[in-house]
């Protein structure tokens, strides 16, 4: 810990890095676009996840949906990463230090593991469709494969609410984690 | 009595004493209320401005000769309503509870006056729109059409309504707007 301290304190005192901290309108600016692209990247991941839990814009198809808004979505979360770098570089020793970062953190982990498999799934799901759609095509199909296939749709819904729960629980969390790293930092 | 005097007035009241003296957590409590109502607002309005623009296509039936809007214009609406609400209620809580902090900050009545004039915009600008809806052009909407590309990936292709420039340029404005209406809420911390 004491190494990544020494570490954290030398970013920290870059002169880009000081400069930067101790600007008067490049810090707030930096901190209202970190706050602000959590709409672009948060909020529009919010709108899938509603729609996977079945709340919200249910007559769009999933797979369409995902489509259209996974290049804003990309766009966003590349905002708010970059400026969350910026931000952490310039408070980077008390920043680790803070409990509220480090759950902030781990939470993103664990949101950024759930997109991994949901992507992975909806992939091999996509893959799982096109299969169905062959097998029953075939002449020679039997009556169990077709059913098997046929139970896919169910199955992913389950998944696609368990998925986009997880995943607006945990991107809540983050947020308020965020919002409590300035209540913590004094405590650490 | 200027309104400086009215907030000062208010803190030295025992309503104003007991609201100052409440506890961090609920600060913390108002300030997560904050800035999740200011987030569905912002993303409603994101969202509503892709689809205007064409980028998103969120189909969700034809507009039919009573109906205004469409439900995806509805839950758009609902939730930009719901986050202003959300977001000008705790954020009269916070004033509440340091309210002579807030009342001198240089950027607290930029803020007041940019909510103020966007809110009046933008809801104004629904009834208005509410009332005009039929001359909203859309393209013949037809249905889903399945697309099987060669790698196995299934394909959604679906008409994309097309609105009127002005509309498109109403609701880029009101990004630009509500983004606006954020930094100055940021800018509070910082002057």
């Amino acid at each position: 810990m004491s190494l990544l301290f020494d570490y954290a304190q030398q970013i920290e005192n870059y002169p880009a890095i000081v400069a930067f901290h101790e600007s008067l309108y490049l810090f707030p600016l930096v901190e209202g676009t970190h706050l602000l692209g959590l709409a672009f990247s948060v909020g529009i991941l919010a709108v899938i996840d509603l729609r996977l839990l079945g709340v919200a814009f249910r007559g769009v198809p999933k797979g369409l949906l995902l489509k259209q808004l996974r290049p804003w979505l990309l766009w966003g979360f590349s905002i708010t990463f970059v400026t969350g770098l910026i931000l952490l570089a310039s408070e980077a020793s008390t920043a680790i230090s803070n409990p509220a970062f480090l759950y902030k953190l781990a939470f993103i982990a664990l949101a950024g593991v759930n997109a991994v498999v949901f992507e992975w799934r909806t992939r091999q799901e996509d893959l799982a469709h096109v299969k169905a759609h062959q097998i029953a095509a075939l002449p020679e199909a039997s009556t169990h494969q077709v059913a098997r296939h046929a139970t896919l749709p169910a199955r992913s819904a389950r998944y696609d609410q368990i998925s986009g729960g997880v995943s607006l629980l945990l991107w809540v969390l983050v947020i308020v984690s965020g919002r409590l790293i300035p209540y913590l930092a004094s405590h650490a | 009595m200027s309104v400086l005097d009215w907030v000062r007035a208010y803190e030295k009241s025992p309503v104003g004493e007991y609201i100052s003296s409440l506890d961090t957590f609920w600060v913390i409590i108002f300030q997560i209320i904050h800035v999740f109502s200011i987030l569905t607002l912002l993303t409603a309005v994101i969202v509503y401005a892709l689809y205007v623009w064409g980028a998103i296509s969120l189909w969700e039936g034809e507009r039919e000769g009573g109906q205004a809007l469409t439900s995806t214009e509805l839950i758009l609406l609902k939730a930009a309503q719901w986050g202003l609400v959300g977001a000008v209620l705790s954020g009269v809580a916070l004033f509440l509870t340091s309210a002579v902090h807030y009342a001198t900050n240089q950027a607290f009545p930029i803020k007041l006056i940019l909510i103020a004039f966007t809110a009046v915009l933008q809801f104004g600008f629904f009834r208005i729109w509410r009332v005009r809806a039929s001359r909203v052009r859309h393209s013949d909407v037809s249905g889903f059409e399945v697309r099987h590309a060669g790698d196995g990936v299934i394909g959604w292709q679906l008409p994309k309504p097309r609105f009127a420039w002005s509309v498109r340029l109403w609701a880029l404005g009101f990004v630009v707007l509500w983004f606006l209406v954020g930094f100055a809420g940021r800018a509070i911390g910082f002057v």
